[in-house]
């Protein structure tokens, strides 16, 4: 008998005495090699191949929106800074605006103080003028008045007798008559 | 060691008449003795193939009348012969036997195809994954391709072999995990199914590597570069070819052990707690060992978790490293 003959012999013994963490079923191994050839089939085409390409999917969209929200991002980086740029220009027109209508106003009222001092110095002038005129008439009429009563007076004195001491007291009192109107 | 187990059994065969009926049915019935809850072939019976699902006790299988608590697989193809291969030392004979653990592989295909199918559907179209489970397995999905594949196969190459490690992983994470269940087991606890594992990646791997190489190529691929003057060139060569093809084998032959006897002797651990309770139930000392057997159980228990994940992440990285290795010059 050959020695490999009678190391299996020895082992067929210690097989049969002893268990044996080694035994090897070709039945068990015939089965698991079919099994996992079924395994690593119908896995790949039910699940493995549908589960990479989702999750492959699923990457390249996550990508997708990481790229496009940075994107956005940058969009509105730029508009802040363009608004906040336009803010500022609106503000200082405002401010331009505002000194603008303030010196406007200054202006419209010197003006109309101007006007009104104006319009008070000629209204003080007609006045006066009209005084003046109205004095005049006033002036002109009582003259015309004395010379009426002077002549009234005077056809009085040729009818009377006329002494000195009358004419001084008639000339007395149209004096008195003349500073009595004015 | 073993008289006092002999003794044990003998003081409890005698004194305690209830313990025959929750006992484990004895291989041999005909010798008539109580079992031995510690000897290996006992403790090995529960974590290897068997062509028969133990159930709780109690329960009664009417196909087997002969053994309680058992459930007998139906053989449609076998009638117990043996068929072409002859069984010698570890090599078991072909029977075409359908056992417990092809029954449990097959559990495992239609959960995890009906898990990732679920997914697949729930993540189509680039939804994002809602729910806690759902989010539970893109983690794993997501860690096996940016973790494992891409770093060590490259990014559109790890790509390509994803559902091959993909496959691997979850197959062995399910049959890591099966024999956590009661009343299941490991499958991954007999090297049947941890060699054949090792085999495809072991052909994937030469695969890659002929592709990318040819032949030849894909040989002198394993020796190393290095500057040598010119006649040690036509020595040392040969000889580091033939250890680096000595070792790409031996890599892949380790990758199978390491699984088998990381499943192995986490269930054996959990075996021997498990006997330690059969052992001294009925005994003075039960109220001391069965609270620390149990302790220790399920300490075991957490261990046996974070190992089957382990061993599943293991497995898949070290093929993928493999493959990344093959598609590369040293």
């Amino acid at each position: 008998m050959s020695i490999i003959g009678q190391l299996n012999l020895l082992f067929a013994e210690a097989a049969e005495s002893e268990p044996d963490a080694l035994a090897w079923s070709p039945d068990l191994a015939l089965f698991t090699l079919l099994l996992f050839i079924v395994f690593i089939t119908v896995l790949s085409y039910f699940a493995w191949k549908p589960i990479m390409s989702a999750l492959d999917e699923r990457e390249k969209s996550v990508s997708d929106k990481i790229d496009s929200a940075e994107a956005n991002a940058d969009r509105m980086e730029r508009l802040k800074v363009e608004y906040e740029e336009k803010l500022a220009a609106a503000a200082e027109d405002a401010a331009q605006m505002i000194a603008e209508a303030k010196k406007d106003a200054l202006l419209v009222k010197d003006k109309i103080l101007a006007d009104a001092g104006a319009e008070a110095d000629r209204q003080r002038e007609r006045a006066i003028a009209d005084i003046q005129s109205a004095k005049d008439a006033a002036v002109r009429e009582l003259a015309q008045k004395t010379v009426d009563s002077a002549i009234v007076l005077a056809g009085d004195l040729v009818r009377k007798e006329i002494n000195s001491d009358v004419h001084k007291q008639l000339i007395q009192e149209s004096l008195d008559q003349f500073s009595g109107v004015n | 060691m073993e008289e006092e187990i002999e003794k044990k059994e003998g003081e409890k065969a005698g004194g305690d008449h209830s313990h025959g009926s929750d006992g484990v049915e004895s291989d041999g019935g005909d010798h008539g003795h109580t079992v031995n809850f510690l000897s290996p072939g006992h403790l090995f019976e529960h974590i290897q193939d068997t062509d028969y699902f133990d159930l709780p006790t109690g329960t009664w299988s009417k196909k087997d009348p002969h053994h309680h608590n058992r459930l007998t697989i139906g053989q449609p193809y076998s009638d117990g012969e043996t068929v072409l291969v002859e069984g010698s030392g570890s090599l078991t004979p072909m029977k075409l036997h359908l056992t417990k653990f092809m029954v449990l592989e097959v559990i495992i295909l239609i959960v995890l195809i009906g898990v990732f199918g679920w997914f697949s559907r729930k993540i189509k179209g680039g939804k994002p994954a809602k729910g806690r489970f759902a989010n539970l397995l893109e983690v794993f999905i997501l860690f096996i391709r940016d973790e494992v594949a891409r770093p060590n196969i490259g990014k559109s190459a790890g790509d390509k072999f994803l559902p091959f490690l993909l496959t691997i992983f979850f197959f062995i994470l399910g049959c890591n995990l099966m024999g956590l269940l009661p009343f299941m087991g490991s499958p991954t606890a007999a090297w049947a199914v941890t060699s054949v594992l090792a085999v495809i990646t072991f052909g994937v791997v030469c695969t890659v590597g002929i592709r990318k190489f040819g032949l030849v190529g894909f040989a002198l691929a394993q020796v190393p570069r290095m500057d040598l003057p010119f006649g040690l060139n036509y020595i040392i060569k040969p000889m580091l070819l033939v250890i680096e093809l000595f070792g790409l084998v031996l890599k892949h032959f380790v990758l199978s052990v390491r699984l088998l006897a990381n499943m192995l002797a986490g269930h054996i651990m959990l075996a021997v707690f498990l006997a330690f309770v059969a052992e001294s139930a009925g005994s003075y000392m039960q109220y001391l060992i069965i609270p620390a057997a149990c302790g220790g159980y399920v300490v075991i228990m957490f261990l046996e978790l974070f190992v089957a994940f382990l061993q599943a992440f293991i497995f898949t990285f070290l093929a993928a490293l493999f493959i990344g290795s093959a598609s590369h010059q040293h």
